[in-house]
């Protein structure tokens, strides 16, 4: 066991991509083996032959779209027009706007992209320390990974072998207490350094809002609704997502053309093959862990630590955390899920709770240098330095922290909605 | 510069090129069938096998097609972490590892998607009389690629001491 992860870490951390770094450590130990070579190229099909992965590609050209038919302001304003009265109103506007955005785009950085460069100009003129708005924007942006459309939930789905349409809706619950929470820790922030509120509530304001944003908002409602009623399929709903995107940008917006439609599918192409090609070489690293009974060797390990089944989660929610920090969160979770099945299944956790815990441990890990995409996108973005951004952001990573344990050791918070909705 | 270098630069450079073709193509299809797929699904109550099969299997096209253009450009998931703190020999001497490993990877993945893509000559899909070795044929062709690429960065490397840039592109 130790070998073949010494050996895959060693690559890792060597600068080797992911991917090959799997492939290649199980290509070594099946040159010492008597397995043919031909399981490479098996598994890497067969990686790969679940139709659910089309909703990769889908929702990414869905969000690419959206995001290029210029919804931001309409979204950020009609936010505002909810949330923008109390102290602080502008920070949670950016929370509320990143929960909306997550629905549409599934991608944390494309949220910080499209979102922080309005916001965080507006929420510095506004009197708001300009590393505060970037912690906020960097933060909130990181529930794209729980709320659906999660991308890292239907790759869970497909190794772990669970239905992606549970994960979806298994994460809402704990996607939205993330987003009040981070709203609440924003209001305290905002109280103890006297920042400001965005203006009056007023309600025509929040109509007006509203009418300006109600194409944006199509996309949460199809996705959502579609998924949430059993009517599609997460691939189905991709593509009708795609379908609802290219209509509002093309015909309400018009702030696309079809001649853009080359450019947004390579960007969406390459971020899905990127993970693909995970997904592919780690199918075949899996069937050689498989066959080697690995999984099951470090289950039986872990569970020699302890018989309390909470402590042992605790442990492990620390480990995720430091791979987090290490690894980006796709490659993390493949590298863990087949790994980490047994155990969680030995230790009477529903996987589908384990797909949420696991996608909010590698929430804190986009936030957490040195790999930490989100927070260097946000750093870019706001031309801020990471230690400035990280004086308020350890006070998110920390409310993100909370909310894992509260969502660990409190599994209703994850499975009532599905069990309500699909059992 | 030796005319050889020249010319695998230009080659790679075209090869690039043909990738992104490809992937926007497959993207183009992607879309009509599974959208096409969707509206005779719920609109016409019939549905369409082959968009659902094809599509799968294109996954893979679009996998391999964009894994060169990955390489190419240095985007695909890595850690930086001791890559950005060496002296440049030593990341030098890394990326010649780095690409050698993928040259392994593609290496065999390749030469065993050609025995596979043998053996899928006889398969037609279930929906289509289509052979199923034109998806399996993406594993060869592809590795093909890459490995072009990684001999294009390796002479790179050597040829002018380009280093690496790991994570250059976020994907989360």
């Amino acid at each position: 066991m130790i070998p073949a992860l010494a050996a895959l870490l060693s690559l890792i951390i060597l600068g080797v991509p992911v991917a090959v770094a799997l492939g290649v450590t199980a290509i070594g130990f099946l040159a010492v083996g008597i397995v043919p070579f031909n399981i490479v190229s098996a598994q890497m099909f067969s990686g790969l032959s679940n139709f659910v992965f089309l909703a990769m590609p889908m929702f990414m050209i869905a969000g690419e779209v959206m995001n290029r038919a210029g919804i931001a302001d309409d979204l950020i304003e009609f936010v505002s027009s909810i949330v923008g009265w109390v102290r602080g109103g502008l920070g949670m506007a950016n929370i509320g706007v990143s929960m909306v955005f997550a629905e549409i785009s599934g991608s944390a950085t494309a949220d910080v992209a499209s979102l922080g460069t309005i916001l965080i100009p507006q929420m510095e003129k506004r009197g708001y320390p300009k590393a505060f708005a970037a912690a906020i924007t960097s933060s909130s942006a990181s529930i794209a990974i729980i709320i659906p459309p999660s991308i890292p939930l239907i790759i869970y789905g497909a190794l772990a072998e669970e239905s992606v349409i549970k994960l979806f809706i298994a994460g809402i619950i704990p996607g939205a207490f993330l987003g009040i929470c981070l709203m609440a820790f924003t209001y305290v922030l905002a109280l103890r350094n006297g920042w400001p509120a965005d203006r009056k509530f007023e309600f025509m304001r929040l109509l007006k809002g509203f009418r300006r944003a109600i194409w944006a908002l199509t996309l949460p409602v199809i996705i959502l609704g579609g998924i949430l009623g059993g009517i599609f399929t997460p691939t189905e709903a991709a593509a009708v997502a795609v379908a609802a995107a290219l209509f509002i940008g093309l015909f309400i917006t018009r702030k696309i053309s079809l001649l853009d439609m080359p450019s947004i599918i390579l960007v969406a192409a390459k971020r899905s093959s990127i993970v693909l090609l995970l997904v592919s070489t780690s199918a075949v690293f899996g069937w050689y862990l498989t066959n080697e009974g690995i999984p099951q060797q470090i289950a039986e390990q872990v569970m020699a630590i302890s018989d309390n089944r909470y402590v042992l989660m605790f442990l492990i929610n620390i480990m995720l955390i430091i791979l987090g920090m290490v690894l980006h969160g796709v490659a993390g979770l493949i590298l863990v899920v087949p790994l980490a099945m047994p155990l969680v299944t030995q230790l009477g956790y529903d996987p589908i709770h384990f797909g949420i815990i696991i996608a909010l441990n590698f929430c804190i890990g986009q936030q957490t240098p040195p790999v930490a995409s989100v927070l260097f996108a946000a750093a870019s973005v706001s031309g801020c330095k990471l230690g400035e951004i990280f004086v308020y952001n350890k006070w998110f990573i920390l409310c993100i922290f909370l909310v894992l344990n509260i969502v660990t050791y409190v599994p209703e918070l994850s499975l009532w909605l599905p069990s309500a909705l699909i059992d | 510069m030796t005319m050889f270098d020249r010319a695998l630069d230009k080659l790679v450079e075209r090869m690039i090129r043909g990738c992104e073709i490809i992937i926007v193509s497959i993207g183009i299809w992607l879309m009509v069938a599974m959208i096409a797929s969707v509206f005779f699904r719920y609109v016409l109550n019939s549905s369409l096998t082959w968009a659902d099969e094809s599509s799968s299997f294109l996954l893979v096209w679009l996998m391999l097609a964009v894994a060169p253009i990955g390489f190419h450009e240095n985007f695909h998931v890595a850690v930086s972490l001791v890559v950005d703190r060496v002296p440049r020999l030593v990341r030098v001497f890394l990326g010649l590892f780095i690409n050698s490993c993928t040259a392994l990877l593609f290496g065999i993945a390749g030469y065993y998607g050609i025995d596979q893509t043998i053996i899928e000559m006889g398969t037609e899909l279930a929906s289509m009389p289509i052979s199923r070795a034109w998806f399996t044929w993406a594993l060869p062709a592809g590795s093909v690629a890459v490995l072009l690429v990684c001999l294009n960065n390796m002479l790179r490397i050597l040829r002018q001491g380009d280093v690496l840039n790991l994570g250059e592109e976020s994907f989360e």
